[in-house]
């Protein structure tokens, strides 16, 4: 999905709108997304003239086969040298260079506010829509809760990349919610084919197959668990009252035996939706907060071996 | 009623809880979600240990539990005793004792005493004989004690082991922690020790070389429900190496042999010898012997003569073809079937009339005794000579009941009673001879012969009648020792929350040397 690719210059009008952003989406954060640029494998379906190679032809200019003309085609196509010497009407068909709209589900629940992972999670978003951006693709922020909610559409990168931070920094995680149902309604708000990134932790959904099946229809996806590093090896010590941030829900937990059983059950769950993950075709990045962001994207380059 | 030392004690072991709890809730931390903390405590929780804090609860929430037993049994009324006071008015309390006192009168006011001092939320129910299975009264000590002390008792032509009896159905009933019997009455109710069982290996003459031996286990045991009865159980076994054996054993009060018999015996196998004994008898006197002997046999000893002058008339009823049977065996005797023959009764006498001598079989409920001088009569008596009574089911032979007005001399045997009414003999059997097995046994021929040689006998001597008895003990202090199920048990003091609390205190002194 991810490819690093050199460049010479760097958006200096881009990098000045970053870091008057603060320090969630400051200079040293973007200083290790520069370089990257997605290009997509696939070809993508979009109503808007981009970069990527589309799935229709096009009138791009770049040769790509011959095929015979039929009536109604335009015979300024026809291909007349090859008329000449075979005798026959064949017309040059040459790709489309379409968008790629990349589409960047955040979850929103309260679940996400534990720790350090609402930032982390974020981040990871602002580092997606600023390569897609780079790679002259669109991004759509949407923030999964109650329901599915567009936030923003970035084109441009010099002027709406400023919005999604400011999307983003006002965003809050304090909504209670199944994100597998609200995910049963993101192919209403999807055009074409595209890249989905979706960033969540996955944790309470009822039915998290069926919408990892809506997610991943006629979309490459892309799954960020985003786990916090106490979530993921807890350190207990004595007797604790734990209170589900998303549920309300109070349980009594002892002993460090708990703990050692809670690491097991929690490497099984991220075990199962690696899995899970990988029979539907999608790519799975376990995605910790104590891993910096770009080393998480990079990972998710590396995984996506292109 | 909250300042008692036992809820103080609830409130300091309270305290502790109570700012563990809260200190317990004062600890939240939110996490992202419990589902896998649930989950891990479900899969852990055969193997979890409990905490020191949960030990800590289990350990104080068993103290409060012990402490709340105690409570309610320091401060709860009493109502799980209950206790039987019964109170003999039978035709033998209407004498009076050596010093002049009435027995009634004494019993009366003895009972209204004892039942006045027993504690006041205990159950008490007052048995009074001639009302049956039921209590004459029911209810708390003062109320039975105020109705007793005025009520003017009479004496009653009943039994009173019948009413001791039904006293101790009423207690058996009771699913009670303690139950007590009170009895105020002339009925001997002494308390015999039971005699324990001893086994001893008896050398057996035998075919083989082999040394052979035989077995006796002798127990004897008395009823709770019939004290007078002394019970005699004795498995005879033989081991050798012979098929069979037979054993010669006779039973003996002090130096009196009172019945005696042989046993046949199969190698590998024993036999029960069930005895009984019935009166005022030691079991410590008692002598089971056993003989080696193996000369005798059963066929020599039990050869019987009938010598009778004319046919004997027998009135059997349909149901009972097999005593029929049984008797019309009896060489000398003839079967006379007759019509309109009751079915339950056997009448067997010479001459079926009124005023002649006759044998009475029939069942306890229909054999009743006349008011004439009735004597009981042992085993050692001459119409019961070389009649054995091995291997019979007492279970099934109930006590005979007295007429009303008749004065029982001593209680009923399971053997028969013997009525001399005037100068008619009238020998009643006073259990089934079919159910119980008599008829298959050899000594029915041998009764029933000296059944009629004792009705058809000369004269009525003053030997053959009981003694008139005039002068009988004092009576008796009050029994509170006898409990209702068993007397050998001897009842538990110490309630069982002081079992739970020394239980409960090592538990916690465990835990604490743990921690």
């Amino acid at each position: 999905m991810l490819q690093a690719i050199s460049i010479d210059t760097h958006q200096v009008k881009l990098k000045r709108s970053m870091m008057s952003e603060g320090l969630l989406f400051g200079a040293q954060f973007l200083a290790g997304l520069h370089g990257l640029r997605m290009r997509i494998k696939r070809q993508v379906l979009s109503d808007r003239t981009g970069e990527s190679r589309g799935i229709r032809a096009g009138l791009s200019g770049e040769f790509a086969d011959h095929r015979m003309y039929m009536p109604g085609d335009d015979l300024r196509h026809l291909d007349w040298p090859l008329y000449w010497r075979q005798r026959k009407p064949f017309i040059k068909v040459s790709d489309s260079q379409e968008d790629c709209p990349v589409y960047i589900v955040l979850d929103a629940t309260a679940s996400m506010s534990f720790g350090t992972k609402w930032d982390y999670a974020r981040q990871l978003a602002a580092a997606i829509s600023f390569i897609a951006i780079e790679s002259a693709n669109s991004a759509h922020l949407f923030s999964l809760g109650d329901g599915i909610r567009k936030l923003s559409t970035t084109f441009d990168r010099r002027s709406f990349f400023k919005i999604t931070c400011g999307d983003l920094q006002s965003l809050q995680a304090d909504e209670r919610a199944d994100i597998s149902i609200a995910l049963n309604k993101l192919p209403f708000y999807r055009r074409g084919r595209g890249i989905t990134v979706l960033i969540s932790d996955f944790l309470d959904c009822s039915n998290l197959a069926a919408g990892l099946s809506c997610v991943s229809a006629k979309s490459e996806t892309v799954l960020f668990h985003v786990v916090d590093g106490w979530e993921q090896s807890p350190d207990l010590q004595g007797l604790r009252e734990l209170e589900d941030l998303e549920r309300g829900d109070r349980l009594s937990v002892a002993g460090a035996e708990t703990a050692r059983d809670y690491r097991r059950q929690f490497m099984r769950f991220a075990e199962d939706l690696r899995c899970m993950s990988f029979r539907r075709g999608l790519h799975y990045v376990h995605a910790c907060t104590e891993e910096p962001v770009n080393r998480t994207v990079m990972k998710s380059l590396v995984f996506s071996g292109r | 009623m909250f300042l008692a030392p036992a809820y103080l004690w609830l409130l300091i072991l309270a305290l502790p809880l109570l700012w563990r709890h809260q200190s317990r809730h004062s600890q939240v931390f939110p996490v992202s979600s419990i589902s896998f903390w649930r989950s891990a405590i479900d899969d852990g929780a055969r193997r979890q240990r409990p905490s020191g804090f949960n030990s800590q609860l289990l350990v104080e929430l068993f103290v409060l539990l012990l402490l709340t037993l105690a409570a309610a049994q320091f401060t709860g009324n009493n109502t799980n005793r209950v206790a039987a006071v019964s109170l003999d008015n039978s035709a033998s309390m209407r004498l009076t004792n050596a010093n002049g006192d009435a027995r009634l009168t004494a019993s009366h006011d003895a009972a209204t005493n004892a039942l006045r001092s027993l504690p006041g939320s205990q159950q008490v129910a007052l048995f009074v004989s001639g009302f049956g299975k039921r209590p004459m009264l029911h209810g708390f000590p003062h109320y039975v004690g105020d109705v007793l002390g005025e009520w003017e008792p009479s004496a009653a032509d009943s039994s009173a082991s019948e009413m001791l009896h039904h006293s101790m159905d009423w207690l058996g009933g009771k699913d009670h922690s303690s139950r007590e019997l009170y009895y105020f009455g002339d009925e001997a109710m002494s308390h015999w020790p039971t005699v324990p069982e001893r086994i001893q290996l008896i050398p057996v003459t035998g075919t083989a070389s082999a040394p052979n031996y035989a077995v006796l286990g002798v127990t004897a045991k008395r009823r709770a429900h019939n004290p007078e009865l002394l019970w005699i159980k004795a498995f005879v076994g033989y081991v050798g190496v012979g098929e069979t054996a037979s054993v010669r054993w006779s039973l003996q009060i002090e130096d009196r042999v009172i019945l005696d018999g042989v046993a046949e015996l199969q190698s590998g196998r024993s036999e029960m010898l069930s005895l009984s004994l019935t009166g005022h008898v030691d079991a410590e006197n008692v002598t089971l012997n056993l003989d080696t002997d193996d000369s005798c046999a059963l066929d020599n000893r039990y050869t019987t003569e009938i010598e009778t002058e004319e046919a004997i008339r027998v009135f059997v009823g349909d149901s009972h073809s097999d005593l029929r049977k049984a008797i019309s065996a009896v060489p000398g005797v003839k079967v006379v079937d007759l019509s309109g023959s009751e079915s339950a009764k056997v009448w067997f006498s010479p001459k079926p009339s009124h005023g002649r001598p006759r044998l009475h079989f029939a069942r306890p409920e229909d054999c009743i005794l006349s008011p004439a001088n009735s004597s009981f009569f042992q085993l050692e008596h001459p119409i019961l000579d070389g009649v054995d009574s091995v291997s019979w089911d007492l279970n099934l032979i109930e006590d005979l009941k007295p007429e009303l007005g008749t004065e029982v001399l001593a209680g009923a045997g399971p053997f028969s009673f013997l009525t001399i009414d005037g100068d008619r003999r009238i020998v009643r059997v006073g259990f089934d001879p079919v159910t119980t097995g008599f008829i298959h046994r050899p000594g029915f021929p041998i009764f029933i012969t000296n059944a009629l040689a004792w009705l058809t006998a000369g004269e009525i001597t003053s030997e053959d009648i009981a003694e008139k008895v005039t002068a009988l003990d004092p009576i008796r202090t009050p029994l509170r020792e006898r409990q209702s199920r068993s007397v050998r048990s001897k009842p538990l003091n110490l309630p069982i929350w002081a079992f739970l609390a020394v239980l409960g205190l090592a538990l916690a002194l465990l835990h604490w040397r743990k921690s």
